[in-house]
């Protein structure tokens, strides 16, 4: 894979995991607890008002598969891609999207909203969604100001303000938890991450954040590269790298607190994919940030499939799929790399 | 280690229950025998974990662990001899007013002392640490918990209850007419010439969606009061919105929190049985409890079944 082939392979691989999501995505929409025949699925997708099929049919495609399937596919996307971030800006193969508390922020968030005020929605987003979000901002902003902006020069501190306010917040999740035993259920499978309720208002919210997230994560792929090789190089270029840092991270918290406010908080893709593909695809971030997002859809587009079929007619949390798949995937990778020689990809 | 403890406490118990036998010699030997006319008769009943229960007169002071035991003693008219409760226990309404002792899974172990019950009955989710701890104050705990079945509940909770309560006269009447109803209402639905499909409503929307599976007891009353569940072929209780698009039921059940909400979230409201206005509320509390108020529980259902036909 390292060899001059290689590069050729590199190049077409962004191309190779696209039609990869196609397949996924098609698959996705085809699937289900319920069995709809493939004829009618293509029929149905294509022509909805032909009113051949019956109308069930319909409303699952239209109204639960395909909204889902595009939430899942940018859910997976975003998380990857802000993982990737993570990992070259903080030169760290364990860096994640949620390292900076923002699972926890979101996850207290959540719960409060569970607790006080469990229904209704704004703007088509589930309060409880809306305060899951507000949560990760507020977590993201507390720690950049507690750790201060020389933490920006000093990623150590950054992280370490990441796992107080952490703590804070799952402590505050674990005080609600205890004085509303009755509520522990919603707020454990919150945790757990699903997207069994999306509609459109969903997916339409994550393509408004997410998609000029991405885009702009990419853009400074070339910054990253040189963030990610010491601030020295990034100095010597005439970039601020305090300044990168936070547009980056900033960056990461709002497409990750999207995500976050339409699936609950679902583990491993952010981690998992964007290490496995700087390990196939080496660290050039433009490359990788995109493969990033394309994979990390591939995953959560596949992982969502299981979780609504595996026990059907039930489904289980999407977020115990991610991380039963990705688990081993990740102990075996990290074997081959201690053979190897070298962990930090 | 925990199960080691436990076999421990048994055995400790149990020589302990023998030598007192053997030190008290005639005396409790006669008082234990039930039909004796001489001394107070004892109350003795077998509880959930085949513990024998004993006393030597009704319960004055009882602390009630569990809605369904709240219920049962004020069904049983001994309502003052209640001291404590749950935050749960919230039927009848008389039970307000009693001091309450914590959840239902933490009660206050502290609290329970203060009262100076001579009584505690617990039901389910009940922990054997809590257990243990109270039995270590010497405190007698009965556990009397309902096997998932229609009149389960009359002999392993009304029933036994009832004789620690000194109540028994009372029960025998509340059974009565527990049977009285539940025959009343099965006979209505042997008349019902429509089965209609039936969806309960357990969770929705965020936390994804639950329901009554059917190896579930609310499965099985959705079947008793004449209705189909249309998740009978599912296990537990975990169900999804695609599935229950698809099975469209003619009727749905919803608890009373959901009201109104389920009825105007997107995709539930297209559903047929909400556009034909089949959505009712059921009182879960009256059928999942599986106290006095389970024939109230079915009446509630097979009524809503009768009105589909």
């Amino acid at each position: 894979m390292r060899t001059t082939d290689g590069n050729a392979m590199k190049r077409f691989f962004p191309m190779v995991l696209f039609l990869l999501l196609v397949a996924a995505f098609l698959m996705a929409v085809a699937v289900g607890s319920h069995p709809i025949p493939l004829k009618a699925v293509t029929s149905i997708l294509l022509h909805p008002g032909a009113g051949e099929w019956p109308h069930s049919w319909v409303q699952i495609l239209w109204k639960l598969r395909l909204p889902r399937a595009l939430a899942a596919m940018m859910v997976g996307g975003v998380l990857a891609v802000g993982g990737g971030t993570c990992q070259g800006l903080f030169r760290n193969p364990l860096a994640e999207p949620y390292l900076l508390g923002i699972s926890s922020g979101a996850s207290l968030g959540a719960a409060l909203a569970i607790v006080f005020l469990p229904f209704g929605a704004f703007a088509g987003l589930s309060v409880i969604g809306l305060a899951a979000f507000l949560g990760s901002l507020v977590v993201t902003v507390t720690v950049f100001s507690a750790a201060g902006r020389g933490a920006f020069r000093l990623p150590a501190t950054l992280l370490l303000a990441g796992i107080a306010v952490a703590f804070l917040c799952q402590s505050g999740v674990w005080l609600i938890m205890a004085l509303n035993r009755d509520q522990v259920e919603r707020i454990t499978f919150w945790t757990l991450g699903s997207l069994s309720s999306v509609g459109w208002s969903g997916v339409m919210w994550l393509a408004l954040i997410t998609a000029p997230v991405v885009l702009a994560q990419m853009a400074l792929g070339r910054v990253l590269d040189v963030m990610s090789t010491g601030h020295d190089g990034a100095h010597g270029l005439g970039l601020d790298p305090s300044r990168m840092a936070l547009i980056l991270l900033t960056l990461t918290a709002l497409g990750t607190a999207a995500a976050v406010s339409v699936a609950g908080t679902i583990g491993f893709i952010g981690l998992m994919v964007p290490h496995f593909l700087r390990w196939v695809i080496g660290p050039a971030h433009q490359r990788l940030l995109l493969s990033s997002w394309l994979g990390g859809g591939i995953l959560l587009l596949l992982a969502d499939a299981i979780a609504r079929t595996v026990t059907a007619p039930g489904e289980i949390p999407v977020g115990v799929v991610t991380a039963l798949m990705g688990a081993p995937f990740l102990l075996v990778m990290a074997r081959g790399k201690q053979q190897s020689g070298r962990l930090d990809g | 280690m925990r199960r080691f403890r436990f076999l421990f406490l048994v055995f400790a118990l149990v020589l302990g229950w023998t030598g007192s036998l053997a030190a008290s010699g005639q005396a409790d030997a006669v008082s234990s025998s039930s039909s004796h006319k001489k001394s107070s008769k004892s109350l003795v009943v077998r509880d959930f974990h085949g513990r024998e229960i004993q006393l030597d007169e009704p319960a004055q002071r009882v602390v009630a662990l569990s809605p369904v035991i709240t219920e049962t003693v004020f069904a049983l008219e001994q309502g003052n001899s209640l001291v404590g409760k749950t935050e749960y226990c919230d039927y009848p309404p008389e039970a307000q007013g009693i001091t309450t002792i914590g959840s239902l899974r933490e009660p206050d172990i502290e609290a329970i002392a203060a009262l100076e019950p001579d009584l505690v009955v617990a039901s389910a989710h009940f922990s054997e640490e809590h257990l243990r701890q109270l039995e270590a104050l010497g405190i007698t705990v009965a556990v009397l918990m309902a096997p998932d079945s229609l009149r389960g509940g009359q002999e392993a909770v009304i029933r036994p209850l009832a004789t620690l309560l000194g109540a028994e006269d009372k029960a025998k009447d509340l059974i009565l007419q527990l049977n009285q109803q539940i025959d009343a209402e099965l006979e209505k639905v042997k008349s019902f010439q429509f089965q209609p499909r039936v969806y309960y409503v357990v969770g929705f929307g965020d936390g994804g969606d639950w329901t009554a599976g059917g190896d579930t007891f609310i499965g099985e009353m959705i079947e008793l009061a004449g209705g189909e569940n249309i998740a009978q072929d599912t296990e537990g209780w975990s169900f999804s919105l695609e599935a229950l698009v698809a099975r469209d039921p003619d009727v749905i059940f919803i608890p009373s929190w959901a009201d109104g909400v389920f009825q105007n979230s997107p995709v539930y409201s297209d559903l047929r049985a909400v556009q034909s206005g089949n959505v009712f509320v059921v009182d879960e509390n009256t059928i999942v409890r599986q106290g006095p108020r389970i024939g109230e529980g079915l009446a509630s259902l097979v009524s809503i079944v009768a009105q589909m036909q």
